[in-house]
């Protein structure tokens, strides 16, 4: 009676059709098999056993010449955050891919088929597809995560839990007997709490877990040991036993055991950032330098070791360190290793670890002149962040103490988030270009032709431009109802399948509470979205604003008949509207524009956290390459870009707009409110003499920008001519790393659309 | 104040945020009008005094080159990035076509500047009325002075003048005490001679010439539009390569120049 396709026949077996599972997908039918053995169990039993499964198959075989264990390696169906996939997750594309390559095997076919269709009802952000779908169809596309890479839309709903911080300090001081004691004696308090009980019980299968892949390396390492062909290489895998020996039980007494550990609880956590890595190594290197234990040299050869694994999954626009700032409670230690780190980066010379450098005025100021050092050779890291400036605005956005602000780290490609106490995941993704073409169009989306907002009116009824600016604030209110609501359902049906244990149990109150991260546990449930084009946007409005409304030389219809015809036959009017003031030159208009679109939408978001249930709910102006993504499916735009090419990235003026020096694209990068966000960011495009010769110069310039209220900047250093030559000649420039946004890539590997827009910058 | 800030003169361009035209960050700005001819000019629409036309290679487009501006209006555009040039030791730069052919203007801009707390520069190719140098003096903090050849003749042959009035200003200029930063374009196989070296050699031992700058010639001038009277405008010459560069840090080391660097 059952057909061949339903996966609860072959679940139950270890074999399909009387063969083995194919190894491709033996690891997910594997941990699909205990989903569906603990499918009616409540969510924390379900989640331990189903983590318990899944780690053994993610840790990856040390490597010849590692110096820690630990290897993450990706499966397509298990249970995550973010990079790896969301809550439950099943990559559907990729297991297709398998099932329709050309060698599959029938059991190959049929096995890949049966996750998909499990999967199809159950994965977390399906779950979460299904509601927004059900709710918000008018505003959202019925998405899953990858669609804003190829579908037309003004926003986006995304599913993930980006950002998160764990707690590595708590971890490294209580070691996993410590952290055992302190959950046993809260799971004892609450007794009679079935559910508590259930959490506390997985937060001590976690703690085995981690135990568990302890132990497998251990054994791995001892292994390695005795086949070793000489003694260095023994000694070196001995080395990684003893360590993993040591923290098995304890905590951490060394920095490579205290190293050792945060990594492994990393991969078994699926986490993908550090926190504020220099505050909790800071004392292990410190008292081991200072005993003599290892030399400063060796601390640095073990951070290289660490950014080596790091780097093997090039999960570009995560893993952050962050090194710095103000609110660290042990800054002597911390600025050792901050200086150890950043040596390190300078030696391995990768695209991660995300290397961030938070600064202030009474810092050490070593720090901050070793990141330039780093920086003048040709590598994008770290990222500075003026503390002088965020701290405050941080507090002011998030509407937290000053004292909570001190803990703000930036993740992703900007985005800020509170250390172990606040989520803050962009879940939300709104192109105001699109927004403007709406408005524009009566509410429809020009590109598509569909309806994506409201009807107000067509261009010409707008009689001012106040008028046609109260419209598309409304545009962008509207959609912005859309997102708040999407993310607190993503919370909200999240947290009635996955207690998230690896996070909750070094997160703040989770423990405390006896609550998981997204059901009440976390000390701060915010949300953020993420805006593009907002540059582009307010460029536009300047020309319009200009042109039809001030000096009334064009109406509304030609202006609109110029864009809707991507200016062809319009040269000389495109030339026009390029000419007009544009962001990133100091220029009053032009900035004032940006003010007033980034001030709307900021303001629009914030006025919506409670819409989503949420504490805070922020925009953040970054970048990973949306701005060239977006910008295919963007129709042409009033400040003369035509249809499909990229927009203006983060806070930046469209590329090569800035035209007026360096000190006039840092004072309109600037301007912006920073009170109301949670993290914008900038890109500046240097030539490498600001670093030898104008050394003195460019301190001064910097200065003068986080003086002026400047709240960060990412640094890319290139000669005049080698992007060109780069692109002419590829094989010549393997190692040559930019910024793109938010994240650094390998120049030759980037699409060639991103290649121009990142050539197309201005260099200084 | 407001008088001086009304003067009004003929440029072509500020130059915001430079880095090349004397310490620190500075603006520079470029005024229309010199009355030398160098061959190997980069600017030829810096020649002629009065705003022109100017015609893309191509021959299709034209567009107007140099405009009338007041001080203030030069004072105003720089206003956002004093603070910059406080925090680097940069300020403002005067610089050309030859600014002291527009005496009145430069003088008031100069003293407009000073007015505004600016570190100044005044870059000059020395060919200019002695009153007018005299007279802005108290208002230049530093003198980039060009020193483009050596030998009557070929100076001559090179920049359409003689050294005389140039070579009597820069002496001027070292007696006055004043602050002097020495810049020598060096035009490969055109004024690198050996005299050339020698004479270089010697103004470097003067005291009041801080620094010797050679500023190897590029031809990234080529291409770009250029007058209508001068629609075949030299740029002939090539760029300077390592090969050049070594051969004048041979020169410079053999003649004992002082505070010389090739940039
Ligand atoms: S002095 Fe300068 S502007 Fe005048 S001709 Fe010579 S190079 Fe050109």
């Amino acid at each position: 009676m059952e057909t061949i396709s339903s996966p609860l026949l072959h679940l139950k077996s270890d074999r399909v059709d009387g063969q083995d599972i194919p190894p491709q997908l033996a690891r997910e039918w594997r941990f699909t098999q205990v989903y569906r053995q603990h499918e009616a169990d409540s969510p924390a039993r379900r989640e331990a056993a189903c983590l318990r499964a899944q780690t053994p198959g993610m840790l990856g075989a040390i490597r010849e010449g590692d110096l820690f264990a630990g290897i993450w390696s990706a499966t397509l169906v298990g249970l995550g955050s973010e990079d790896s996939g969301y809550g439950y997750f099943c990559h559907e594309k990729k297991i297709a891919a398998l099932r329709d390559g050309a060698d599959a095997t029938p059991v190959l076919r049929r096995v890949a088929q049966e996750l998909i269709d499990f999967w199809q009802t159950r994965s977390t952000s399906r779950r979460c597809a299904a509601v927004i779908a059900a709710q918000l169809s008018a505003g959202l596309p019925e998405a899953d995560d990858g669609a804003w890479l190829d579908r037309a839309a003004v926003a986006f709903p995304l599913y993930r839990l980006a950002g998160i911080q764990l707690n590595y300090d708590k971890l490294l001081r209580l070691g996993l007997k410590g952290l055992r004691e302190a959950v046993e004696c809260k799971r004892l308090e609450s007794v009679g709490s079935v559910e508590r009980e259930d959490f506390y019980t997985g937060l001590l299968a976690v703690i085995e877990t981690v135990r568990e892949a302890i132990l497998c390396y251990r054994d791995q390492a001892l292994a390695l040991a005795r086949e070793s062909v000489s003694t260095e290489q023994r000694e070196r895998y001995e080395t990684i036993a003893a360590t993993l020996g040591a923290v098995q039980e304890d905590a951490p007494q060394t920095f490579r055991e205290a190293i050792q550990l945060a990594w492994i609880y990393t991969i078994v956590a699926n986490t993908a950032n550090f926190g504020r890595m220099d505050v909790y190594l800071g004392d292990f290197y410190a008292r081991d330098v200072d005993s003599g234990r290892i030399t400063e040299e060796e601390g640095i050869e073990l951070l290289v070791g660490l950014w080596r694994l790091i780097a093997v999954n090039e999960n570009v626009w995560n893993d952050r360190v962050i090194l710095g700032g103000m609110g660290r409670r042990n800054p002597d230690n911390a600025d050792r290793v901050a200086l150890a780190a950043m040596e390190a980066m300078r030696r391995v010379h990768h695209l991660i670890p995300n290397l961030t450098l938070r600064f202030h005025r009474d810092q050490n100021p070593a720090l901050y002149d070793k990141a330039l050092d780093v920086i003048g050779e040709g590598n994008t890291h770290p990222m500075l962040y003026n503390d002088d400036v965020n701290v405050p605005a941080v507090a002011e956005a998030f509407r937290i103490s000053r004292e909570r602000a001190e803990q703000y780290l930036p993740f992703g490609c900007g985005e800020y988030i509170i250390d172990h106490w606040s989520v803050g995941t962009p879940n939300g993704l709104l192109n105001l270009a699109k927004v403007l073409d709406v408005t524009l169009h009566n509410g429809v989306d020009s590109f598509s032709g569909r309806r994506a907002g409201l009807a107000l009116g067509e261009f010409r009824d707008f009689k001012t431009f106040d008028e046609l600016f109260a419209a598309y604030a409304q545009q962008v209110d509207w959609h912005m109802d859309h997102l708040a609501k999407a993310q607190g359902i993503v919370y909200r049906e999240s947290a009635r399948e996955v207690t998230f244990l690896a996070i909750s149990l070094l997160f703040d109150d989770c423990v405390e509470r006896g609550l998981p991260v997204l059901g009440g546990g976390a000390g701060h449930l915010g949300g953020t979205m993420e805006t593009f084009g907002n540059v582009t946007t307010a460029d536009s409005l300047t020309a319009i604003k200009r042109l039809v409304y001030d000096e009334k030389q064009v109406t509304a219809d030609e202006l609109l008949s110029w864009i809707d015809g991507n200016f062809s036959d319009h040269e000389s009017e495109r030339q026009r509207l390029v000419a007009l003031p544009k962001y990133g030159n100091d220029d009053a208009e032009a900035d004032a524009m940006v003010q007033r679109v980034h001030e709307q939408v900021c303001h629009s978001a914030r006025d919506r956290a409670a819409l989503g249930g949420m504490d805070s709910y922020l925009v953040v102006v970054i970048n990973n390459s949306a701005n060239v993504i977006l910008g295919h499916t963007t129709p042409a735009t009033a400040e003369g870009r035509r249809a499909g090419q990229p927009m203006s990235n983060a806070n930046q003026p469209t590329a090569g707009n800035d035209q007026r020096g360096l000190a006039c694209l840092l004072n309109s990068l600037a301007k912006p409110n920073p009170a109301i966000h949670a993290g914008a960011v900038q890109n500046v495009k240097l030539s490498p003499e600001m670093f030898t010769r104008y050394r003195p110069a460019l301190n001064g310039v910097l200065a003068t920008y986080w003086k002026r209220g400047g709240t960060q900047a990412m640094l890319t250093v290139v000669s005049r001519g080698m992007l060109e030559d780069a692109l002419a000649h590829p094989e010549n420039y393997p190692n040559l790393i930019v910024r793109v946004g938010g994240f650094s890539a390998y120049f030759v590997k980037l699409s060639p659309d991103v290649q121009q827009d990142i050539l197309r910058r201005t260099l200084y | 104040m407001a008088t001086t800030e009304s003067v009004r003169g003929v440029i072509f361009d500020i130059q915001h945020a430079s880095f090349v035209d004397g310490p620190g960050m500075r603006s520079t700005v470029f005024l229309k009008g010199c009355p030398l001819r160098c061959r190997w000019c980069h600017n030829p629409e810096a020649i002629r005094p009065e705003p022109e036309l100017l015609r893309h290679r191509d021959g299709t487009t034209d567009e107007w080159c140099g405009r009338e501006v007041t001080v203030a209006e030069v004072l105003d555009e720089i206003a956002g990035e004093v603070d910059y040039y406080a925090a680097t030791g940069g300020g403002l730069t005067i610089s050309g076509g030859e600014p002291l052919a527009q005496g009145a203007f430069t003088t008031a801009l100069l003293r407009g500047a000073k007015g505004r707390g600016l570190h100044t520069c005044l870059d000059t190719s020395g060919q200019g009325a002695r009153e007018t140098l005299a007279g802005v003096l108290a208002d230049v903090d530093v003198v980039l002075f060009d020193y483009k050849a050596t030998g009557r003749s070929t100076h001559r042959e090179l920049t359409g003048v003689g050294p005389e009035v140039i070579l009597r200003n820069l002496e001027f200029l070292c007696e006055q005490g004043m602050d002097v930063i020495l810049r020598c374009p060096m035009v490969p196989g055109v004024n690198d001679s050996r005299e050339h070296f020698e004479a270089i050699a010697q103004w470097s031992r003067r005291s009041e010439i801080r620094l010797v700058e050679i500023l190897p010639y590029h031809h990234w001038g080529r291409g770009k539009a250029l007058p209508k009277w001068c629609p075949d405008w030299g740029l002939a010459q090539d760029s300077a390569t390592a090969e050049d560069r070594s051969h004048w840090q041979a020169l410079v080391n053999e003649n004992g120049c002082l505070r010389t660097v090739i940039r």
